[in-house]
């Protein structure tokens, strides 16, 4: 599935979706800042679909789209730097190669939520929503296990079609690039003759 | 079970839900004087200090329109109305701890429980 635009869009979709699934659900705690992260599910399928290039440019193509669909300039600049910031984390865990995809998206809450509330104080220039840290922190690896198994599961059942679309793709390739190559050598040898 | 978490990760997870319980403690220890005023913040702006002891009721205005209604009560502040989709302030509930704080974020507004003395800027409070 690897750069296919059609699957980008596809998997952006996704994520808006998600996104508007979530602001229909309502929060029963009043701390600012936290929900669930359902997006996340897209993402973190994405690092391991993909690769990070792409599931970059969707996380962030999602939070500029959501933010103006559904919410103002300081909501995106919380989620981007939230989004960043546990995009980052997510990428260097995974690339350490001895984690889950539970404990990926774990962190990612974790830092998401760290990266949203510090914004949201610079915004605010008040020290005073430290107070809401622990809180966040707690629900950020909570909800970071809950949206790990939700992509656990999807991803091991959309593991083999992925891997076999994977391999049909990489065989055209193969063909197409020995193709390429027959012709080049044809190519050279006109050149040859020619001269 | 080895398929979704490995001991490691078990570990990691540990350790970052017990840094998360740690501050918990760390912050109920802070927050656990009794503040004696609440500082109200609007956009950045200090709207004015008023005493936990006395009850009042604060409209906070913009573009002359009330966008939130704040009530001082038995010792404790806590918003009443706001002009705003989530109503997530209103859900904070009471505070009357020093530090603690409610945010209104779609109208920044800040009102937090500090030790500072009452001032005047009475004009906006009704």
């Amino acid at each position: 599935m690897k750069k296919s635009l059609p699957g980008l869009a596809i998997f952006l979709t996704f994520a808006i979706i998600c996104s508007y699934i979530e602001s229909l659900i309502p929060i029963p705690f009043g701390v600012p800042g936290m929900k669930l992260g359902l997006t996340n599910v897209v993402i973190v399928l994405m690092l391991y679909m993909f690769g990070p290039f792409e599931a970059f440019i969707v996380s962030m193509l999602r939070v500029l789209l959501i933010g103006f669909m559904f919410g103002n300039l300081y909501s995106i600049a919380y989620s981007l730097a939230g989004g960043l910031l546990s995009f980052i984390c997510m990428y260097l865990i995974k690339r350490f190669g001895k984690f889950r995809m539970i404990t990926v998206s774990v962190v990612g809450g974790f830092t998401h939520n760290l990266g949203q509330l510090l914004v949201a104080m610079f915004f605010f220039d008040t020290p005073y929503l430290i107070y809401y840290l622990p809180v966040l922190l707690i629900t950020g690896v909570v909800t970071g296990a809950i949206i790990g198994i939700i992509a656990q599961a999807v991803y091991s059942r959309v593991e083999k079609f992925a891997n076999s679309i994977d391999e049909k793709n990489q065989t055209d390739n193969i063909k197409q690039s020995e193709n390429v190559k027959q012709t080049d050598s044809k190519a050279d040898n006109t050149d040859i003759n020619q001269s | 079970m080895s398929k979704w978490l490995k001991k490691r990760d078990i570990i990691l997870i540990a350790v970052l839900l017990l840094v998360g319980i740690i501050t918990l403690i760390i912050w109920a220890f802070i927050y656990s004087d009794k503040g004696k005023s609440v500082t109200i913040e609007q956009r950045g702006e200090i709207i004015g200090t008023y005493s936990l002891d006395k009850d009042e009721t604060i409209n906070i205005e913009y573009k002359g329109k009330t966008v939130n209604k704040i009530i001082i009560e038995d010792g404790y502040c806590y918003m009443q109305e706001a002009e705003c989709p989530d109503h997530l302030c209103i859900k904070q509930g009471k505070i009357n701890k020093k530090g603690q704080t409610i945010v209104c974020m779609p109208n920044r507004v800040v009102v937090s429980v500090t030790d500072d003395d009452e001032s005047g800027y009475d004009s906006i409070a009704s």
